[in-house]
């Protein structure tokens, strides 16, 4: 090491430069570790409570559980309505090594589904790989446990139990308990179930009457989720609360009963009982499947039901309206008798009524009784008997429209009966105000002639005549008419204000002679035994007979098109003795109301003396 | 003055050994071992994965480590230049022969094992300057020698590395390079003029950036202003980071990292995992240990008798302080997002490789404190 003497660093000068520098440098890295430390304890103290809830917010996730539907239930305690299990197929892309293969097998296995493979490929790898992509939302038990079998073919492919609604109890209930589907967008604002994709509501009938009480509450989890949304573990749980069953007054077999005596013509029946005011059955025909709604329905088939010209879509015993016809008479009567007209006060029926009309060129309007040749002379429970229209142009002359109208609305017609479906309708029972307001003209003469027996403005459904029947044999009984049991209000003293109840007698004893005296317009449709039916019958036109047509003998209904054929009504009740049900049919277009709506009645009405419905009653809920 | 360790050229092997800084080498361990941990837990309590081959590379790297710090620290001092100019071709390599991902050419692979040239620039470069002043030193040099020569150099890695483009690592090698020239003594009036010249030039540099290096640095600013994008992973961390509270939330139970909420969690943003696990007691801690390995391989940098080693030590203890303090400083919010690893807890090799090769350079010096070298350029 000779030349070590140069090598040697000496200069004090020189090391103290740097031995100052490293200071600073170090006074420099200790000063950032004191900021890097300052940080730390600001974020992980200071605002560690800050961070800790933008924590959770990151991880936890509610999801809300859906709740299921509350059953609906029959008097008897047959559940009607009910949720199903129902068989799905989803699948999990990151399950499956090989998605196409999955999905050429699956189509293999069930050959008969339609199923569009490459659809499903793109919908699967458009969504998250975790998430399930329903492949068939329903299949039978059958495909569902041959699937089942061939399971550990299908990579990544899984069955899944889900719950639908189902109607069990036919055709016959379609109308009444209606049907579910997905919440619309106005139903969003107050249906909490908006909040759970695809959940579905009542649409109309009891579904929809009831929703709020079927629907339930939902319950909610929360999920611990990664940064892709998908659910590692659930944290806490409050489930869901199934809806409130409800039991229908409704009795099954009655229904299911009354809609087959239709046999499948266009028509409605309703059978109150008098006593309760419990509706017992409210059926329609024809009819569609109930379940029909519950999957997607297809265009045709919609089409088809939509087109019908027996409109199988509408729920003809409260939505539609029919001019009462004859069934109109018994009411007429009480107001005639309220007006102070005896019972035993005779008319002599040539035929026709004829009244002065200015705007006619003969000066006089004529209005024709159904019998062409008269009646002769008839009181009034002779009138009610043989159905004569004169006797009754001229007592509703006599007093009046709005006296009418008066105990008309008093017996229940122009409202609503239960007052709780979005397709129940008022019907319409005219006054003087009525159209003043309405039509703004006055009222005619001739138009209170025509209410008289039921035609012109006047309209009321299958419902509202045997409610109004009803509290007209039960005595003059107010009763509240409803559908689910449990929602009547207690109005056993009420009365429907009569100014006697002998008039009650009077029109009852007619409404007997009409069924079960010969002569009667429904004596073909009386009911040998020990239980008897009255009640009156009723035609209905839907068209306005020329006088022409008239001289030359009026067209049998036969001989006309369907849609100009009138309409044929029966309101009953029985028994005789002490009435319990009331029954009103409504044959639409049937010809005349003794050949085709009193049949049915009588058919139904033997079937409840047969059966005594009221006994097999089970009540399930406490009221 | 002249101990038996004057001449140190001839140090026996056993010699070497007891003249090792066991309690450098402990600390080492210790940050290590913490690394793996952690790995453990990111990788959801599988071995196999990070841990391993985490544990791999340590093992690869101590011995490459061991086999440096017996080579003489002449033999370094010779080839200081060289290995520079090596490092620098290797560069280049990147620059026509890398691996592109991520929009970015960082990367060799050689024989199978892809290494990252630019992380061991700053270490050569922080060689070549130790050399580089230790042999100009004590002569009056005026300014072309003392300060553009030197700038020149630390300015070819920097250049190089920026077009890659990896703009973090380029500033990264530059300061390193500052950090020497800072040691060496330059007139502290340069530094402030070049902070003022650097402060008043932004807006020029502003516009050579790359939009998503602007989109970083403007997101640095204000995380908030796109928290789903740019903003996001800096967001997350953070709450990670303060979710962890003062204790943590419990070893392998951190939700921001297992949920997936943390971008990049085995490399850049461990740290946030650890804190968030481990609490603000465990971040304390692991930031103090690198302090200590930062205050020891100063105070073992200021015991090298030669100008060359005292350099070299301290380069080598500021590279590892900068990776520390832009790490944390990143995953914390106080740094724009530049892609530094943690030196030992990060997963990455060449990191691992380089900063474990880096120390072997400061304990060699240690070991070799009393060494005498030439003074002459030797090339």
């Amino acid at each position: 090491m000779s030349k070590s003497k140069d090598f040697i660093f000496k200069k004090y000068d020189t090391e103290n430069l740097i031995n100052r520098r490293s200071a600073l440098l170090t006074i420099g890295k200790v000063g950032i570790f004191g900021i890097l430390a300052s940080r730390l304890a600001y974020l992980q103290i200071f605002e560690s409570e800050n961070y800790q809830s933008l924590s959770d917010k990151n991880r936890i996730t509610q999801r809300l559980i859906e709740p299921n539907r509350g059953i609906i239930y029959d008097i008897q305690g047959n559940a009607i309505a009910t949720n199903i299990e129902k068989y799905q197929v989803v699948l999990i892309r990151e399950e499956s090594k090989d998605l196409m293969q999955s999905l050429e097998t699956f189509e293999k296995i069930l050959a008969n589904k339609k199923f569009d493979k490459d659809k499903i490929y793109e919908k699967a790898m458009s969504h998250k790989k975790f998430v399930p992509i329903n492949l068939v939302s329903e299949l039978t038990w059958e495909e569902f446990s041959k699937l089942n079998a061939n399971l550990h073919k299908l990579d990544g492919i899984f069955p899944r139990i889900g719950t639908k609604r189902s109607y069990t109890a036919g055709e016959s209930h379609s109308h009444l308990i209606g049907y579910i589907a997905p919440i619309t967008k106005d139903e969003k604002t107050n249906n909490p179930l908006s909040k759970i994709y695809n959940a579905k509501s009542g649409k109309i009938g009891i579904e929809k009457a009831n929703d709020v009480k079927l629907r339930g509450l939902i319950g909610t989890k929360n999920v611990e989720v990664n940064s892709q949304g998908r659910e590692i573990r659930e944290l806490s749980r409050i489930d869901s609360i199934q809806g409130k069953n409800i039991q229908l007054t409704i009795d099954s077999e009655l229904q299911d009963f009354c809609y087959k005596a239709l046999d499948g013509q266009s028509g409605c029946v309703s059978v109150t009982n008098v006593l309760t005011g419990e509706c017992s059955a409210l059926v329609t025909s024809p009819s569609y499947d109930p379940n029909l709604f519950s999957a997607t329905i297809s265009n045709s088939k919609w089409e088809k039901l939509n087109n019908d010209r027996y409109k199988p879509l509408i729920n003809k015993s409260i939505s539609n309206q029919y001019p009462p016809g004859s069934t109109i008479k018994p009411f007429v009567a009480i107001a005639a008798l309220e007006a102070g007209i005896s019972e035993s006060k005779t008319i002599f029926c040539n035929g026709k009524h004829e009244i002065a009309d200015k705007s006619l060129e003969s000066g006089v309007k004529t209005f024709h009784c159904w019998k062409k040749q008269g009646h002769g002379n008839v009181d009034l429970n002779e009138a009610i008997k043989v159905s004569c229209d004169v006797y009754f142009y001229q007592i509703a002359r006599e007093i009046g429209i709005n006296k009418i109208a008066e105990v008309c609305k008093r017996f229940g017609l122009g409202k609503q009966v239960f007052n709780e479906f979005i397709e129940e309708s008022n019907g319409l029972v005219p006054n003087k105000s009525w159209k003043k307001e309405t039509l703004g003209t006055s009222w005619m003469v001739g138009e209170t002639l025509s209410a008289g027996i039921g035609q012109g403005y006047f309209l009321a459904t299958a419902a509202q005549l045997s409610l109004a029947l009803a509290q007209l044999v039960n005595g003059g009984k107010k009763i509240n008419p409803h559908i689910v049991y449990g929602n009547q209000i207690s109005s056993e003293n009420d009365e429907i204000n009569l100014a006697s109840k002998r008039h009650i007698k009077i029109v009852q004893k007619a409404l007997d002679d009409a069924t079960n005296s010969v002569n009667g317009t429904s004596y073909g449709s009386r009911i040998t035994g020990k239980y008897k039916m009255g009640g009156k019958t009723g035609t209905s036109q839907v068209r306005v007979i020329s006088s022409k047509e008239r001289e030359d003998g009026i067209i049998k209904n036969k001989d006309l098109p369907w849609e100009m054929r009138d309409h044929g009504l029966f309101i009953g009740y029985g028994p005789i003795e002490k009435p319990t049900y009331s029954i009103s049919v409504i044959v639409e277009h049937g010809g005349s109301g003794s050949g085709s709506a009193a049949p049915i009645a009588s058919k139904i009405m033997k079937y409840i003396f047969k059966s005594k419905v009221n006994l097999k009653r089970k009540n399930l809920i406490n009221v | 003055m002249f101990s038996k360790y004057d001449n140190t050229g001839n140090l026996t092997f056993f010699e070497k050994v007891s003249r090792i800084n066991y309690f450098f080498l402990f600390l080492i361990l210790i940050l290590f071992s913490i690394g793996f941990t952690s790995l453990y837990s990111v990788a959801g309590g599988n071995f196999e994965s990070w841990p391993m081959s985490h544990l791999i590379r340590f093992s690869i790297s101590l011995f490459i480590f061991f086999v440096l710090i017996f080579i003489d620290i002449k033999i370094y001092f010779r080839l200081a230049y060289l290995i520079f100019a090596l490092s620098i071709l290797s560069l280049i390599f990147v620059k026509f022969f890398g691996i592109e991902s991520n929009g970015a050419t960082r990367w060799i692979s050689i024989a199978g094992i892809s290494l990252q040239p630019s992380e061991f620039v700053k270490y050569t470069l922080i060689l070549a300057l130790a050399k580089y002043f230790h042999t100009i030193h004590d002569e009056e040099k005026g300014f072309i020698h003392n300060l553009f020569i030197p700038l020149l150099i630390i300015l070819i890695p920097v250049a190089i590395v920026s077009t890659q483009p990896d703009l973090g690592t380029a500033v990264i090698i530059f300061l390193c390079g500052l950090s020497v020239l800072w040691i060496v003594g330059i007139n502290y009036k340069f530094f402030i003029a070049g902070c003022i010249g650097a402060i008043l030039s932004l807006p020029l540099l502003w516009q050579f950036l790359r939009d998503y290096q602007k989109e970083r640095v403007l997101t640095f600013f204000n995380p908030e202003r796109d928290p789903l994008g740019h903003g996001y992973h800096i967001l997350q961390s953070k709450i990670a980071l303060g979710s962890g509270s003062m204790f943590g939330k419990g070893y392998m139970a951190g939700t921001q990292s297992h949920l997936n909420f943390l971008p990049e969690m085995q490399t850049d943003f461990i740290f946030t995992m650890y804190g968030e696990e481990f609490g603000f007691f465990g971040s304390i801690f692991l930031l103090s240990i690198y302090m200590l390995v930062v205050l020891v391989g100063i105070r073992m940098s200021l015991l090298s008798r030669s100008l060359f080693g005292k350099f070299l030590s301290l380069g080598i203890c500021t590279v590892f302080f900068i990776y520390m303090f832009v790490n944390i400083g990143m995953v914390t919010g106080l740094l724009p997002v530049v892609g530094v690893p943690l030196p030992f807890i990060s997963y990455g090799g060449s990191a691992m490789l380089a900063v474990m090769m880096g120390f072997a350079l400061l304990m060699n010096c240690y070991i070799h404190q009393k060494s005498i070298l030439p003074r002459g350029s030797i090339i």
